[in-house]
């Protein structure tokens, strides 16, 4: 537990001395959403219509920005191999990078998705259901991203590798998440989406640190 | 085919296309690489035999892993 | 399994069957074609656009087959360290490509007469999309690396992430296209479908089948030979 501490307080110092990169993700986020009314004409009731499916998209897309430097910097100063070889459980760490990545990219995305949804013209009965499943969705997010992540280091163009990689994968996360989202705006219990949110969660939270140990082993083989 | 020829038989050609451009696109590269190996494999023959000073063992390790055949842990 | 082993006996072995796969496969192709253009019915709502479920249909299943191969040689591979599992997985990827893809344009080619619109996202249509980004995404990876062994051990590892995701994607797109599905759309496959339409279906399947085993003792020949080129690269001085 210690170690697992110890990890996440060194993860978050990283990430919040490189704090330009979360805000970035932020930036490329509402820059995204901005498109949307731009390319499909202003009209409300169309941006309305769209606008899960806009917020969800663009916290996919933002969230995958910073993926690829999530064991990059350690695999290449050589700390991984430490990592890999210490006494602790692999996974363990993985899980506190996922943990540290959340709070840093999509604990913020899942904040500021209100306020997008607000320029869009979301409805604002939903916005209750969009923090929850924002709240469920963008760990799995991390969760997933991870796996990609260590399966991309030493590869080239491992940055846009990731995301076709990881995007894919992240469908069913895209799809319970805006159903609550709708779900809600007319007036109907978002709760079914959300508690299939809910489950890919409790299910990505030990399979993901597993098979993303597993790529670290085989990168540092 | 009542009509619906223009439907029909591009998707046949396409299946067509698809898989026989693949199966094509299989046997030449085989052919290619199997074309380097004889290559690879007669000139690094030569070229051991050629070098006076290459010592016996290396020569008998050169044959034992071709002995072995396409074993991809030799390396 | 592990009379397999030994990549010289299997290829020996692979080399010898090739021919005999080969013929069957292009009789059996054959007899479903024969059977699918000419002899089968027109199908009582679709007319003669049924006729491209012969070749729809089949290259749908050996999608799918081709990525159960995929996982099942990517945990063969890294579960007991079978030699050829990885290779028999590299060789099988471009195959399931290309069958996802030809599911995708025939697939179109079939909904265009069938609804007015040559895209259609329905669920199983959709799902073989995302199939097919998988294999991309697959292929790219093992490409990705300098080194081979780094390449084929990645992408083993995807495999089997992406096995795992293929049923709760499905069942993700399913639930999806039931929330925006309008009640007109009919489906692609009748539940009873006419023996007379079963035969040229299961021949054609059949061929697709024992094309997929030419093809890919091929590929896995090159596979071989790439490696042993590497192999006496490294040997040689001085290269």
């Amino acid at each position: 537990m210690k170690g697992f501490a110890a990890i996440i307080r060194r993860e978050l110092k990283l990430a919040l001395r490189q704090g330009s990169d979360a805000a970035v993700a932020l930036m490329f986020y509402v820059v995204v959403v901005a498109l949307f009314p731009l390319g499909v004409g202003p009209e409300p009731g169309i941006l309305e219509r769209i606008s899960g499916g806009v917020v969800w998209i663009g916290a996919l897309l933002a969230a995958m920005l910073s993926l690829d430097r999530l064991f990059q910097s350690d695999y290449e100063d050589g700390s991984l191999d430490l990592l890999v070889m210490a006494p602790w459980p692999l996974e363990l760490m993985v899980l506190a990078k996922c943990l540290a990545h959340w709070l840093v990219t999509g604990l913020p995305i899942m904040l500021i998705s209100p306020l997008l949804g607000l320029l869009l013209h979301m409805d604002t009965g939903a916005y209750m259901a969009l923090l929850a499943a924002m709240a469920l969705g963008t760990p799995i997010l991390s969760l997933i991203g991870a796996v990609g992540a260590a399966l991309v280091l030493g590869a080239r163009r491992a940055g846009v590798l990731v995301s076709l990689l990881v995007l894919p994968l992240t469908v069913p996360v895209l799809i319970f998440g805006v159903a609550a989202v709708e779900a809600a705006a007319i007036g109907q219990d978002p709760q079914p989406h959300l508690l299939l949110l809910g489950a890919l969660l409790l299910a990505a939270l030990p399979l993901c640190p597993w098979a993303a140990a597993a790529a670290l082993r085989q990168a540092t083989a | 085919m009542g009509g619906y020829g223009a439907y029909i038989w591009p998707a046949y050609g396409v299946a067509a296309v698809v898989m026989l451009g693949l199966l094509w696109n299989s046997i030449h590269t085989s052919r290619v690489h199997q074309r380097e190996l004889a290559e690879l494999e007669a000139s690094g023959r030569t070229r051991r035999r050629r070098t006076g000073s290459t010592p016996a063992p290396v020569t008998n390790q050169v044959q034992t892993t071709e002995d072995r055949g396409n074993d991809p842990q030799a390396s | 399994m592990h009379w397999f082993a030994n990549p010289a006996r299997f290829m020996r072995i692979a080399e010898k069957a090739l021919p005999w796969i080969a013929v069957a496969a292009v009789i059996s192709t054959g007899a479903g074609l024969y059977q699918g253009l000419l002899v089968s019915p027109a199908d009582y709502q679709q007319g003669e656009t049924v006729r491209i479920m012969y070749v729809h249909v089949p290259s749908a299943w050996m999608a799918m087959f081709c990525y159960t191969m995929l996982a099942v040689a990517s945990a063969s591979f890294l579960i007991w360290k079978h030699p050829l599992a990885d290779v028999a997985a590299q060789a099988a990827a471009p195959i399931g490509a290309a069958f996802t893809a030809m599911a995708l344009v025939t697939g179109a080619l079939w909904g265009q007469p069938m609804w007015g619109t040559w895209w259609v996202w329905d669920a199983r249509l959709t799902s073989v999309l995302i199939l097919f980004f998988l294999y991309l995404g697959y292929m790219a990876l093992v490409n990705a690396f300098d080194e081979p062994e780094r390449g084929a051990r990645a992408g083993a590892i995807l495999a089997l992430v992406g096995v795992v995701n293929v049923p709760i994607i499905k069942f993700s797109v399913d639930w999806w296209n039931t929330l925006h599905q309008p009640a007109s759309l009919t489906r692609l496959d009748a539940p009873a479908i006419d023996p007379a339409m079963l035969t040229p279906l299961l021949l054609m399947a059949l061929g697709f089948q024992l094309y997929f085993f030419v093809v890919l003792i091929i590929r896995m020949r090159t596979l071989l030979a790439a490696r042993r080129i590497r192999a006496l690269h490294m040997m040689e001085p001085g290269d």
